[in-house]
């Protein structure tokens, strides 16, 4: 099978443009650990490109397991993108890629049961539905509003839901909005996956069932503003949902990041800075695939007077392997990636590392836990309630 | 005899550094000119087998393994270099050595000693921060490797200031064809000669592995600044003035309204002018203040004019990026000549006819490498899917080639495509000197064999400049059918 589906959805050309530069090395996470073409954005083009490039002395390059392991051992963090002489559309040709695999059945078969888990528990853990609220109960969040009609559905989102480290994030928040006095509500079992592994993993008609069953609950409830403090949740309801089902939502779709962000720039949270030695690690699809940099960066500059950065931050921020469901696939290459991130984040001699993203959040305190480094990584949703006295 | 290779080389470097499966050796099958796949008629450019060494001593069991078996061995770095130094004309063993990551600062000696493997970006990013810079660097420094610079042209941002490469190079280690590891230093006046030999050899003496850099403290100021001339004329005569004054501009680079055209149509923002040049400075405050002042004048007597500086700062940031205008192609072919500055404008006509002989999509940009010579890049865009239409435009980067020729410059490089060009430019007498030098150095003509000096067919028949012509032509030719 040749990758036809590229030439299908016009990115042939994109494709084409790619210079060979190898702009695309030495920042992608994957082929730091991996060096080798294959594992490498310009080395994947290239291979797609011969694919494409039939005939009389052309390649017979055909799509098979070798070439479909490497589609899937990236981490869709985007940089490719930002680095790239011709600013090719990357991340549409490693989207579009994964999809024809599995119409090849040439997916990874870990993600295959993510897949099997979404289709039954709308899930990609596979855990009940019935249980989607039970981090309420595990972290004592006293009357979680599961509002009839609200002003704010906050979409916790499955890594935040289901995953016990992330739980306290959704507490926070939930403490924030009541703190704030909002209009807002849970969707319970309601809430479904936003779709976004199923993108990852190549099935986007599977990812529109899932969306159009959300956005029906949402405009049960009559809501204005979709609060999400997942970012992976965020771009998919921004950006891709909008353009799946080809739609303009008649909602507003917020991170917990902006949200706090105005609040503290209203003067409707108040804290008193202090001098923590505190970072941020840039989730990639909030920063460079979403342009969200600088909210959360003036967040934490008004909680600490000693905040510092990264290198390799905002637009250009190094992906710390919790992406691109990788875990699922190669969870060795993941925490190899997340090494090399925390050495970085060591680097600045931070007591704190706060992040915005739940898969952030778990890979990064997996790399800690490891590497038993006397580091703090905390979500800045749970870092501001903390604050806050939470 | 592949799986032998395989065992052999698993057994010195172990298996994650050796790959022989297809689907990894068929990346390693070219650089960044794009060749018609019409180009397997006359080479084998497919690896045998692709090794990453990730130390010296590993590299140097290779090669010796190599030496005593005969076969090729392609040195590569980052394979941007794009006269076909990288690609194997009939397999063989192609040596990727950009895990070479050495890097060790001597702050006493102001030097730095680099791994072949490190990116050029990375190296300057790393003195930056310590407060250091290194002089020179290619334009494609994001990628380039220390060791693909030095094995090749040595010129580019910073050269016009302080000369090639090769002036700050204090030493070089490398391995010889036969496995020998030796450390030169220009200190010695013998090794100094190798060391002269070793740069732009590309590929075909030995290898580079670590090399030793003089470095110097960060320059106090950096300013860039935008000139739009009216025509090539007035450029030069500016140049040639503000390359006599004592400090000379740190770097300046030239596109006409063709390349800014290019840049427009795929919605890059460009001043709308017949020449957009370039002049940035650097070091003293006060200096780089005053150096601005005297441009300022020269151009104004030109009649040319000072651009708003947010022109300028992002022509500076983009220095990086000169092959953005692909995007529009989506292929692009380029010229790389060099030539003396007065033939500037003489060789911007006669490339132009060429542009419109063709009515090609052809812009130009140039940068300045030294006082008076120009490295010229006319780049013009084709669509490779086009396939014999494609193949048509590829002669077009010789007859630029031949433009450089006549007035007195010549090639950036030879690799494959150029080797029919080298003894018209280096003259009969060093010719015969660097055949008998590498001969010396690698008597089993194993160093990235069938580069510069000559290049064979995969049929063992060698490819001399005239046949390759007719080749090119008859693909050519193929467009009317
Ligand atoms: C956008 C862009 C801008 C560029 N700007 C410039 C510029 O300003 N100046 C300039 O000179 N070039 C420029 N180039 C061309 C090219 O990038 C440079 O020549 C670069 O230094 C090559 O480095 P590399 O690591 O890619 O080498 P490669 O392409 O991998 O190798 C080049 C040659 O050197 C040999 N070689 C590589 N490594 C070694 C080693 N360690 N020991 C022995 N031989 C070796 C190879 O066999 C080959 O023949 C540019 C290219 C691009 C794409």
């Amino acid at each position: 099978m040749k990758l036809t589906e590229v030439r299908k959805r016009g990115l042939e050309k994109e494709l084409y443009s790619c210079a060979q530069c190898g702009y695309c090395q030495d920042i992608c996470p994957i082929y730091c650990e991996i060096p080798w073409e294959s594992a490498s954005p310009r080395g994947k083009l290239y291979w797609i490109k011969k694919s494409l490039t039939t005939g009389f002395l052309r390649s017979n390059v055909e799509l098979d397991e070798d070439f479909s392991k490497r589609l899937y051992q990236c981490t869709l963090c985007g940089r490719c993108h930002v680095v790239c002489q011709t600013m090719i559309d990357t991340i549409s040709i490693w989207y579009t890629a994964r999809a024809q695999t599995s119409d090849a059945k040439l997916r990874p078969k870990t993600l295959s049961q993510i897949v099997t888990n979404l289709e039954k528990s709308q899930n990609p853990y596979g855990m009940d539905p019935d249980t989607r609220l039970d981090w309420t109960d595990y972290t004592g969040l006293d009357d979680p509003p599961l509002k009839e009609k609200a002003e704010i559905a906050y979409f916790v989102g499955c890594t935040t839901a289901f995953k016990g480290i992330n739980q306290n994030i959704a507490f926070s928040t939930s403490k924030i909005l009541n703190h704030m006095g909002e209009d807002w509500t849970l969707l319970s079992k309601d809430e479904w996956c936003c779709g976004s592994p199923l993108l990852m993993a190549g099935e986007e008609e599977k990812a529109k069932k899932l969306a159009e069953h959300n956005l029906e609950e949402l405009k049960k409830r009559g809501v204005k503003i979709l609060l999400t403090g997942c970012p992976s949740c965020y771009r998919m309801w921004k950006i891709e949902i909008p353009k799946l089902l080809g739609i303009n939502l008649d909602f507003k779709v917020v991170h917990t990041s902006e949200y706090f962000h105005n609040k503290l720039s209203e003067g409707k949270i108040t804290i008193t800075p202090s001098d923590d030695i505190i970072t941020y690690h840039d989730p990639c699809e909030l920063s460079r695939l979403s342009g969200i940099i600088d909210e959360p960066r003036e967040i934490l500059k008004s909680t600490s007077e000693k905040y510092v950065e990264i290198p390799e931050h905002g637009i250009d921020v190094r992906c710390c392997g919790g992406g691109g469901l990788l875990q699922a696939n190669d969870n060795e290459l993941r925490m190899s990636i997340a090494k090399r991130r925390l050495d970085q984040i060591k680097s600045t001699n931070a007591k704190t590392v706060t992040s915005a993203c739940p898969s952030c959040n778990i890979t990064l305190n997996e790399a800690i836990r490891e590497s038993k480094d006397n580091i703090k990584c905390l979500d800045i949703a749970e870092y501001l309630a903390e604050k806050l006295g939470f | 005899m592949t799986d032998k290779l395989f065992l052999d080389l698993v057994n010195i470097v172990g298996e994650s550094k050796v790959s022989d499966k297809l689907y990894e050796r068929m990346l390693y099958d070219h650089d960044i000119a794009p060749l018609p796949p019409e180009i397997s008629l006359i080479f084998n450019t497919i690896p045998d087998i692709v090794v990453k060494p990730s130390s010296v001593e590993e590299t140097s069991k290779i090669l010796k393994y190599a030496y005593e078996n005969k076969i090729p061995v392609i040195p590569r770095g980052a394979s941007t270099w794009g006269f076909g130094g990288t690609i194997p004309t009939n397999g063989g063993i192609v040596l990727e050595l950009t895990e070479l990551k050495k890097l060790s600062l001597d702050v006493e000696n102001q030097t730095v000693t680099v791994g072949a493997g490190i990116r050029w970006k990375s190296l300057i990013d790393y003195l930056e921060n310590c407060g250091y810079t290194f002089n020179v660097y290619p334009s494609s420094a994001i990628s380039a490797t220390i060791g693909g610079w030095i094995a090749t042209g040595g010129l580019g941002i910073g050269s016009l200031k302080h000369g090639h490469l090769k002036e700050h190079v204090i030493g070089l280690q490398i391995i010889t064809s036969n496995g020998e590891i030796k450390n030169l230093s220009n200190d010695n006046q013998s090794e100094s000669k190798i060391i002269d030999e070793i740069i732009g050899s590309e590929g075909t003496l030995g290898i580079i592995t670590e090399a030793t850099l003089q470095i110097i403290a960060s320059p106090e100021k950096t300013i860039s600044i935008a000139v739009s001339f009216n025509d090539f004329n007035s450029l030069t005569s500016v140049i040639e003035k503000v390359v006599v004054e004592p400090v000379k501009p740190y770097f300046i680079e030239a596109q006409d309204k063709d390349y800014l055209d290019l840049k427009k149509a795929i919605g890059i923002e460009s001043p709308d002018v017949p020449i957009l040049a370039l002049f940035v400075y650097n070091g003293s405050t006060s200096q780089v203040e005053k150096d601005v002042k005297t441009l300022n004048k020269l151009v104004l007597e030109v009649k040319g004019s000072i651009l708003p500086s947010e022109f300028a700062e992002k022509e500076w940031i983009e220095r990086f990026y000169y092959m953005r205008i692909r995007k529009g192609g989506p292929t692009l072919l380029a010229g790389e000549i060099t030539h003396p500055l007065n033939k500037l404008e003489e060789v911007v006509n006669e490339t132009r006819i060429i542009k419109k002989k063709h009515n090609l999509r052809m812009g130009i940009k140039c940068i300045m490498v030294a006082e008076d010579t120009v490295m010229f890049m006319p780049m013009y865009l084709a669509d490779e899917r086009k396939r014999w239409k494609f193949v048509s435009l590829l002669p077009i980067v010789n007859d630029i080639t031949n433009i450089g020729l006549n007035a007195g410059g010549g090639p950036y490089g030879f690799g494959i495509w150029n080797s029919f060009f080298l003894g018209k430019v280096i003259g009969d007498q060093k010719l015969v000197e660097i055949k008998a030098l590498k001969k010396k150095m690698d008597p089993n003509n194993i160093m990235n064999p069938s580069k510069k000096y000559k290049v064979m067919t995969k049929f063992g028949i060698p490819l001399w400049g005239f046949t390759f012509k007719l080749f090119t032509s008859v693909l050519g030719l193929l467009k009317y059918f």
